[in-house]
């Protein structure tokens, strides 16, 4: 690499080291910038951060539109609205690869309040262009993905550790079930499993959610009596975590959390606790 | 420093405009049945939100003051009389999220013989504009056991419990809820005093109890809440059913119907009726081979148990609120026996409790 550059830039001098390295920091410090201003663009323009304009209101003319976290019908939903909701929209229209979008406040709960997304064809009527955009700006957009593919491990007491691969899908603003299978690690034996989850996850502070999650499957391990006294060949795990999120804008979120887990059968019982970590990947 | 380091947390977490709701509750509960136990519980609760009402913080401190002179003491302990007292420390912390709430906890008891240390969290979640509840509920307990007397007794427990509900308004009036919980407990799971009786060859003689070392234990249960406007009166009915690994299996059923009287008082009735069926390796005596495993729980018998009480509440002032409790319960036991004089069987009793338990409670808002 340090050749190659060398030759790039090598103008029929003799350039020592210390030169070449500093002409690579710079190389390299410009491209990084450069890459950070197309980042920039690109998220910019994918998630909406428009500059300062005029705000309008939007106003919903039927039941059941759905507001989206980021400027595609593959992002989660952040709400489902009815007919006559009146809503703060950024004059200017954000357009992704999914299509043409208003982007808008929503309401998340009483004194809450997040960035959303509405298709343009949805059933809407536009009106009151003065309004001040100071509110559109305050809020980032967060853009949760709705499907994706989720990675966990999980280290445990008494030198256990777990680890899992699943699929996440996400019904409605925050409620997800998830199929996963993984195996469990214990010093002297190890297991498979598979099995499902619920979880309950929620925005609390811009890009940081919170989440409750409970699992149920099946455990097997490699033999009767390796995981614990009484183990079988087919044993029930469940598992629950709580913990929090941070949620990469508009593909990607890693989360840590506590984790409690179990593994039984009529025989006898395994529990364990520890902490999770997690990263997921939107589809 | 440490009073920087709090007045730093308060400014995070309340921020310059923030409004806060405090409320607090003190109840003692006196607790006195046929088998000469006596329990005086004073607890205080105390909670506030912060963070324009969004999260809730709240603490509750508890103690148990118990003497007992149960038929059990009576036949197996060296005093007539034991006494003990149990202190518990519990701070809990709510945030509300768009359509629900998320939770954490620590609660620890401690007693001159058990401590447990408790992790508790959970969450709910709205559908429907606020139709549909679902919530998640888990827990995860340690537990450390030893023995008055017997300095080298040192037992662990663990549990873990996941509960998972589903409520639905049927109507502007009533409300359904469904309920499912597990807990498993792994660890000991018995009591280093309790006696298994064990009669061989014509001699009866005290087993100290052996249980397994795990118990799967699973419950279901309904709620359903109706309130009629005209009459001003509301129902609150439940059922559970229970069954766990060690063979017990229950059901509970329990009617609560409050009146109000007028803005400021209202009365509260309520009904329980519990029935079960013992323990798979439960046996009031034991005889010659008393297999892996035996008990001297009575708890783990077949018995029947109902209750009745009640519980008038009045508001003194717009933020101070007056409530008394009084309950009465009966436990009637199918095969558990007081045993008296543990050598013979001739002045066993089939055993039979019956309690009172009154109650004060003052909550304020300031």
């Amino acid at each position: 690499m340090i050749d190659q550059t060398s030759r790039v830039l090598n103008t029929g001098r003799v350039i020592s080291n210390a030169t070449v390295a500093r002409a690579l920091r710079t190389f390299f410090s410009i491209k990084f910038a450069l890459a950070r201003v197309v980042l920039a663009i690109a998220l910019s323009t994918a998630l909406g951060a428009t500059p300062v304009l005029a705000a309008m209101t939007l106003t919903t003319t039927e039941n059941d539109i759905q507001v989206y976290s980021g400027p595609g019908e593959r992002f989660r939903v952040l709400a489902v609205l009815p007919a006559k909701t009146e809503l703060k929209a950024s004059s200017q229209i954000t357009t992704s690869r999914a299509g043409r979008f208003y982007r808008v406040v929503v309401p998340l709960g009483e004194k809450q309040r997040a960035i959303g997304f509405i298709p343009v064809s949805a059933p809407i009527r536009l009106g009151g262009e003065d309004l001040d955009e100071d509110e559109l700006s305050k809020y980032g957009a967060v853009a949760l993905i709705n499907r994706a593919v989720q990675i966990t491990f999980s280290t445990l007491r008494d030198q256990q550790s777990l680890y899992s691969i699943g699929y996440m899908h996400y019904f409605s603003p925050g409620f997800y079930a998830k199929g996963s299978v993984g195996q469990w690690i214990a010093p002297t034996a190890t297991g498979n499993f598979g099995g499902g989850e619920i979880g309950n996850d929620s925005l609390l502070a811009g890009p940081i959610s919170g989440f409750v999650t409970y699992g149920l499957g099946l455990f097997s391990p490699s033999a009767n009596d390796a995981i614990f006294a009484g183990s079988t060949k087919l044993n029930i795990m469940m598992n629950a975590t709580v913990g929090i999120r941070y949620n990469l804008e508009g593909f990607a979120s890693i989360a840590l959390g506590g984790q409690q887990t179990v593994i039984y059968n009529a025989n006898n019982s395994l529990v364990s606790a520890g902490i999770q970590a997690s990263l997921e990947v939107g589809l | 420093m440490r009073a920087a380091l709090a007045a730093t947390a308060f400014i995070i977490f309340t921020g310059a405009d923030a409004s806060a709701a405090v409320e607090g509750s003190t109840v003692v509960r006196y607790y006195s049945d046929s088998q000469k136990t006596v329990v005086l519980s004073p607890s205080i609760d105390i909670g506030s939100t912060f963070n324009e009402d969004r999260m809730k913080v709240s603490a509750h401190v508890a103690q148990d003051i118990l003497t007992s002179a149960s038929s059990e003491v009576r036949t197996y302990a060296s005093k007539g009389e034991i006494s003990d007292l149990r202190n518990e420390y519990q701070v809990n912390f709510e945030s509300q999220i768009p359509d629900g709430t998320l939770s954490v906890g620590l609660i620890t008891s401690d007693e001159s013989d058990y401590s447990s240390k408790m992790v508790v969290a959970g969450g709910t979640r709205e559908f429907f504009t606020k139709n549909t509840v679902v919530a998640f509920g888990l827990a995860s307990t340690d537990n450390k056991i030893t023995a008055t007397g017997n300095t080298s007794f040192a037992e662990s427990m663990q549990a873990q419990l996941y509960s998972i509900s589903i409520s639905q308004i049927l109507s502007k009036n009533s409300l359904f809820q469904l309920i499912y919980d597990f807990r498993v407990e792994n660890g000991y799971i018995a009591s280093p005093y309790r006696r298994a009786k064990l009669i061989s060859g014509g001699n009866i003689s005290a087993l100290n109890e052996n249980h397994p070392r795990t118990r799967n234990r699973h419950a279901v249960g309904f709620k359903y809440n109706y309130y009629s406007s005209p009459m001003k009166i509301s129902f609150a009915t439940s059922y559970r059913i229970y069954q766990d690994s060690w063979g017990v299996l229950s059901h509970t059923l329990e009617e609560r119907v409050t009146f109000e009287h007028s803005r400021k008082f209202e009365t509260a009735i309520s009904a329980r009726f519990y029935t079960q069926d013992k323990a798979a390796f439960y046996q009031d005596y034991y005889t010659d081979n008393p297999g892996v495993f035996f008990s001297g729980n009575n708890t783990l018998a077949t018995y029947i148990s109902y209750g009745i009480g009640v519980r008038p509440a009045y508001n003194l002032t717009e933020k101070l609120n007056l409530s008394m409790k009084l309950e009465y319960f009966a436990q009637n036991f199918k095969d558990a026996t007081e045993a008296g004089q543990l050598s013979t069987r001739d002045d066993d009793k089939r055993l039979e409790i019956s309690a009172f338990v009154v109650g004060f409670g003052l909550t304020a808002k300031f």
